[in-house]
């Protein structure tokens, strides 16, 4: 069980993070927010890059800072741009890892050979990571952070430069491991964590705005969320989501509190309750 | 007394997990020497300590430009510092190198990552630290076997040796001192800056300096020396132990 209280988090007069309280269990955990929003901070804090300003975090009641190495031998931690040696080949480079993280001769090559097949790997596992797409990158620090086997895996953006099938073998891949283990994921692609989460953190004005499951949060707009002809007369709060292109001209994606007659009622998305938190960025 | 503050007692199962923790703990052996050599051979294997073609180059270039200095020095008869330079000169193969590891591992972002890691790289650095020494010291005594081989300069051969064992001894314990326990990878780059900024201030008005290393006691310089080998040695031993015992076993086990 990983527990924040009371984390504060300033760089010189600028409060990134304040008064994060979260208490996280075994399962999938979504951090969403825009960029720039502390997602990073937050989950730097988590992995002990930073120290919080104020507060503490504790992993089984433990102050993580104290736990050290311990702590650090069931902590996987996937950054946002990923180092890597490029002159190494996937399989060097992980085996270098598993060094560092004290795993076994033996066991290491097992797993990497694993995981490699996992992300689908193992046919380029002999390459130099030089010669590496950016998804195949992306892939081999997946692998990384999940190295060690570890009870608390921290990733941060980890689908940026995936393609579709990629993003798809990830999540499942995640799913599968979900159920001993936490994992958190800062994203600010909202449909990564829509059918991924089990609970979904929203971070704004430097601290938890929102935090539960995917399905309570969308509640927060069922009834509200209409499709609406352009020339449509619309009330005067009514929030204008997305501008969608049909054959029947542009259709608007469209929150309104008062019921519009005539318009066809849509299911909510988390990406709904995205836009209506922290509004279009033009 | 105020009544309002609300006194939580521990319940069974923190009780238990603590009761748990103090005998895990104190129950531990403490590996000898020989278990932790076989573990450092096990999972540090040599080809980890300098890979990649940047390691390998800059290594040779370092031991190049020494070699090139030491002749250089040796075949000037005019050289009169000889003993400062010895002290300043022989702990830079292993500065350099120590500055070009971290700088590559931050320039690529690899130090954040490595920091979550169990080890923290902290075991590979111990270990480099170990060969770079015995590098240096190799270094060193090539630099002084040159030095003394010039017949118009009349270098004493061990003088010089033991000034330029001292410099790398210093070097390499104030390293130790710093980097073992400093979390952040900025306290690898200030022993070099320390000992940059002490050599310039030294080059200022080198003749005190270069005056002091050639009429220091050898039984003095020995003693040093020996001290500092006897801290290198326990710093490194209580690194590797402290690692070992906090870092328990294989998590995925």
């Amino acid at each position: 069980m990983l527990r924040i209280e009371h984390v504060s988090k300033r760089y010189g007069k600028k409060e990134v993070l304040k008064d994060i309280n979260l208490e996280i269990g075994p399962g999938i955990y979504g951090i969403i927010a825009p960029n720039g929003a502390g997602k990073t901070t937050l989950m730097k804090l988590i992995a002990t890059l930073l120290f919080p300003t104020e507060g503490s975090i504790y992993w089984n009641e433990q102050e993580i800072l104290s736990l050290g190495a311990e702590y650090r031998s069931i902590l996987g931690y996937m950054p946002q741009k990923p180092g890597y040696y490029r002159n190494y080949t996937a399989f060097d480079f992980l085996s270098y890892i598993a060094v560092l993280q004290g795993i076994p001769h033996d066991a290491a090559e097992e797993k990497i050979r694993t995981l490699l097949t996992r992300v689908n790997l193992d046919p380029d596992d002999r390459k130099k990571l030089k010669n590496y797409s950016g998804g195949m990158l992306q892939r081999a620090a997946i692998v990384q952070a999940l190295l060690n086997d570890p009870k608390l895996i921290l990733l941060d953006e980890p689908t940026a430069g995936l393609d579709p099938g990629e993003r798809v073998n990830f999540r499942n891949m995640l799913h599968e491991m979900s159920s001993d283990r936490i994992i958190l994921l800062s994203t600010h692609i909202v449909s990564d964590i829509e059918t991924l989460a089990d609970r979904v953190i929203f971070l704004k004005d430097q601290t938890v705005y929102v935090n539960d499951t995917p399905a309570n949060i969308r509640s927060i707009l069922d009834g509200k969320i209409y499709a609406v002809p352009q020339d449509y007369l619309l009330p005067h709060n009514a929030k204008v989501l997305e501008e969608q292109p049909s054959d029947n001209g542009t259709i608007l994606r469209v929150c309104s509190n008062k019921p519009l007659p005539g318009c066809k009622l849509l299911k909510p998305t988390l990406e709904d309750v995205y836009l209506m938190i922290y509004g279009i960025r033009k | 007394m105020n009544k309002n503050i609300k006194i939580e007692y521990p319940n069974e199962e923190i009780i238990d997990h603590s009761i748990q923790k103090i005998l895990d703990t104190s129950m531990q052996n403490i590996p000898s020497g020989s278990v932790i050599r076989h573990r450092v051979s096990e999972t540090i294997g040599f080809r980890y300590l300098f890979f990649g073609m940047k390691d390998t180059l800059s290594l040779i270039l370092i031991c190049v430009v020494i070699l090139y200095m030491s002749l250089f020095l040796s075949m000037n008869p005019e050289y009169s510092y000889i003993y400062l330079y010895g002290f300043i000169l022989s702990p830079i193969p292993f500065l350099l190198f120590q500055c070009l590891s971290v700088w590559k591992d931050h320039s690529i972002g690899m130090t954040e990552t490595k920091l979550t890691f169990k080890y923290r790289g902290k075991e590979v650095m111990c270990t480099q630290m170990i060969i770079m020494t015995i590098a240096s010291i190799l270094m060193s005594t090539v630099f002084s076997v040159l030095c003394s081989m010039n017949p118009a300069a009349e270098i004493p051969l061990f003088q010089l040796c033991i000034v330029n064992y001292l410099g790398l001894l210093l070097y390499s314990v104030g390293t130790l001192l710093i980097v073992l326990r400093s979390v952040s990878f900025l306290a690898s780059y200030i022993m070099p800056m320390i000992w940059m900024f002490v050599s310039i201030c030294f080059l200022f008005d080198p003749q005190p300096v270069n005056g002091f290393l050639m009429t220091l006691p050898r039984p003095a310089a020995i003693i040093i020396i020996f001290i500092s080998l006897l801290v290198y040695t326990t710093l490194l031993i209580q690194e590797y132990r402290s690692i070992y015992r906090s870092g328990g076993e294989y998590a995925a086990n």
